[in-house]
């Protein structure tokens, strides 16, 4: 039993890898051909940020986790935000499969980062930690209230 | 051409694969080819019946206010026939299971936990994608292209 526990454990992860390698292959590939992004602007990273009409979880919590960032960032930080259903040929080329979903641009325009799915503010704020983008402080503002 | 699209609950596709994943781990975990065989029929009698396998357990969910619906334009059909392609991989995954070839039964239900959580977690579902490619190629029976405004095998946007 204990065997075909750790066996199960070492089939999941393996999973987790070749979905975290194939993640890191569509950002390396989209890397190559270039943002294609207009509001992008060189020299500030910029969280880009697709979602939908009636997304809930969008409105809900990924729209309030990215204006904290923002409020916490503010000019330092693009957000850039795309309506994948106005715009699926974009949705296509970064290979977005659901919304939300966010990318993490680096200032050099390089894509470092992507979430499937709902990201916190605190996941967000340490994936940003990780490309050198710190925050000009570690805490968080409660609510948010900036704007793009 | 896209097809009019009708109310389908995500929430309640969501909690279908959740359950798939959890008892075809078990299964291997405990190896119980019979919880294969088990979860197997379920998503065939599912598909048979035009809905989500585990949908019951969803409803009791949803009646205790643990997962609440999340209901998108969208067409039933793919998610029906991902459902049936999963089911007939479990039974051949029993099959082979029950006849000594063990290997390539949990290859099938660790392929069918795979395809699962891509959807689950990914938001991508493989058996749709492949639904609107049959579409596209005209074969009969695969009638309902995506919805429009969303590509084959992804959620669709809501409202």
């Amino acid at each position: 039993m204990m065997e075909r526990l750790l066996l199960a454990f070492a089939i999941v992860a393996a999973m987790w890898t070749a979905y975290q390698a194939l993640t890191r292959l569509v950002l390396l590939l989209r890397a190559r051909r270039g943002l294609r992004i207009d509001a992008y602007h060189l020299g500030r990273p910029a969280i880009l940020y697709f979602t939908a009409p009636g997304c809930s979880p969008c409105e809900t919590i990924q729209r309030p986790a990215l204006l904290q960032l923002k409020a916490l960032y503010g000019d330092r930080l693009q957000l850039i935000e795309v309506d994948a259903s106005q715009h699926p040929g974009l949705a296509d080329s970064w290979g977005v499969l659901t919304v939300p979903t966010t990318f993490l641009v680096d200032r050099q325009a390089r894509p470092r980062g992507v979430n499937h799915g709902v990201a916190r503010a605190g996941r967000l704020m340490d994936q940003l930690i990780a490309i050198d983008e710190p925050p000009p402080q570690r805490t968080l503002p409660a609510e948010a209230g900036a704007s793009r | 051409m896209a097809s009019p699209a009708r109310p389908v609950d995500h929430a309640a596709l969501r909690t279908n694969q959740a359950v798939i994943i959890s008892l075809l781990i078990a299964a291997f975990v405990a190896d119980a080819p019979w919880l294969v065989a088990l979860t197997g029929l379920v998503m065939l009698l599912g598909s048979a019946r035009g809905r989500p396998g585990f949908l019951p357990l969803y409803r009791a969910l949803r009646g205790m206010g643990i997962i609440k619906p999340d209901v998108v334009p969208d067409n039933p059909e793919p998610h029906r026939f991902a459902q049936l392609l999963g089911g007939l991989f479990l039974a051949a995954a029993f099959v082979g299971l029950a006849t000594g070839l063990t290997t390539v039964g949990w290859i099938l239900s660790w392929l069918v936990v795979a395809l699962a959580s891509l959807n689950l977690f990914g938001g991508f579902c493989l058996g749709c994608a492949l639904y609107y490619w049959l579409n596209r190629l005209g074969t009969p029976g695969f009638r309902k292209a995506p919805p429009a405004g969303s590509s084959p095998g992804r959620r669709p946007p809501a409202g």
